[in-house]
């Protein structure tokens, strides 16, 4: 992805502030700002009127460099800055960027891949550790580049998946966040925990699609056994997307979300409990059904205390921004 | 060139053995795992597609050698990776028809993308709602 190049000064005017923060509201976040562990105030509701041209005044750079001046430094790496700014209060976070950087052809993650290679492993830069791999040489997606430069994985839909070491959420909250293009209408697991992802407690599926059909799903659940799956019809393959999925067990709350719009939604009672501490296949039912037939151009998954929608729409614009096909 | 593999369920054990002879290491006894395919007779299959080099077919198809990691015990059943390459049947494009899996085959296709490819070789998916 392309870097940002804009740099920060503390003798910046407010309006050179503004500015700066308008030529690069692409990769703008809204969040909390956060000093240590205290919340200092909503970055979204102080910057969005500079956004929008208004009251340029209302802060000082002084002020804004000293309470959200970590993340305006991430603003020179989106793909750091994105991470930086889901990972406060997360309980876990992985993330499947691919790239020549982040994929590799072992598993250990030694050696690079480059354009048109088998992949072994990604690097999960969330600082987790997270990191899917697949030690299997036929099971290996391929890094594969856009003609537009994006990179993705393109899964075969026969036997390719990913997999992540064991994820301990210990939150009964969760965001998806998936830029995909599907190739076909067969059922097919985008991400999915466990062996059979939301038909166990506390486990959670995003399917591409959800049957032989053409659809995109969601079902995440607590202890309850039967919450509705979430189903978006009239999206027949080939198709590319950006598909989000947010659980809130104890919220009793389901979304599916395409392309920034929120089209599916269920407040059933989901039961009790925290998401499952389970391995999460990526492209594939627990490596045994269900592959996925499309392109994976990044996946994010956070456990963890339910985002604002500013936090959820820039995430949505990011992952976008890395999808050929779609524009948010 | 791409290589797309349908394993008759009673074949996997023995596909998996040639599967670690030919593959990387041990992790490729994972290489069939779920028979997601069926034939128009009910026959059930597992498949595989992977890309693979020049020289790949002529290994699959020359005299197997045990691989190098495999100290004993050893972990690889050569007598099944044997048997294994003795069923395998090969299609390398050409004029001759894509052949279609049958249940004591291991039927290779190279070319096309995995799922054209197993369709071509006359298996649907087993449906699955997730």
């Amino acid at each position: 992805m392309t870097k940002i190049t804009t740099d920060w000064a503390v003798g910046d005017t407010g309006a050179q502030v503004a500015a700066k923060l308008t030529a690069i509201h692409d990769y703008y976040f809204g969040a909390d700002a956060r000093s240590g562990d205290t919340v200092i105030g909503d970055i979204s509701g102080r910057l969005t009127p500079l956004l929008s041209g208004a009251s340029i005044p209302a802060i000082s750079c002084g002020e804004l460099m000293l309470t959200v001046g970590p993340k305006l430094n991430a603003l020179n790496d989106p793909d750091a800055f994105i991470l930086s700014a889901l990972l406060p209060g997360s309980t876990a976070l992985v993330a499947a960027m691919p790239s020549p950087e982040t994929c590799f052809t072992d598993t250990a993650r030694t050696t690079p891949a480059t354009v048109g290679q088998a992949v072994a492993g990604i690097t999960d830069p969330s600082g987790y550790g997270l990191h899917p791999t697949q030690a299997v040489v036929a099971s290996r997606p391929i890094l594969r580049q856009a003609g537009t430069g994006e990179y993705y994985l393109e899964f075969d839909g026969v036997d390719d998946f990913l997999v992540t070491p064991t994820i301990t959420p210990g939150a009964d909250k969760m965001q998806v966040f998936a830029g995909v293009r599907k190739l076909t209408d067969l059922a097919g697991i985008i991400v999915e925990s466990g062996t059979v992802g939301g038909g166990a407690i506390g486990g959670f599926g995003f399917f591409g699609p959800s049957a032989n059909r053409p659809d995109y799903g969601f079902l995440a659940r607590g202890t309850v056994a039967a919450p509705p799956a979430l189903s978006f019809s009239g999206q027949p393959a080939p198709i590319s997307s950006v598909v989000t999925g947010i659980g809130d067990i104890s919220g009793d709350a389901e979304l599916l979300r395409h392309n920034g719009v929120q089209i599916a939604q269920s407040f059933a009672d989901q039961g009790t409990g925290n998401y499952s501490a389970n391995l999460v296949h990526i492209g594939m039912r627990a490596g045994t059904s269900a592959p996925f037939n499309g392109h994976i151009y990044s996946l994010i998954l956070r456990f963890g205390p339910n985002l604002s929608d500013a936090q959820i729409a820039a995430t949505e614009r990011y992952v976008a921004a890395r999808t050929a096909g779609v524009t948010l | 060139m791409r290589l797309t593999i349908a394993c008759p369920e009673s074949l996997r054990d023995d596909a998996n053995a040639l599967a670690l002879v030919l593959g990387a290491g041990p992790e490729d006894v994972a290489t069939y795992r779920s028979a997601s395919y069926t034939d128009a007779h009910g026959n059930r299959y597992v498949c595989a597609s992977l890309p693979v080099g020049p020289a790949f077919v002529g290994a699959a198809t020359s005299a197997l050698q045990r691989p190098a990691w495999d100290v004993e015990p050893y972990q690889v059943n050569m007598a099944g990776a044997l048997r294994a390459q003795a069923a395998l049947a090969v299609w390398l494009g050409g004029d001759d028809p894509i052949p279609q899996a049958a249940p004591d085959k291991l039927t290779a296709v190279a070319g096309g993308r995995g799922p054209a490819a197993i369709a071509a070789m006359g298996l649907t998916m087993i449906e699955v709602v997730l």
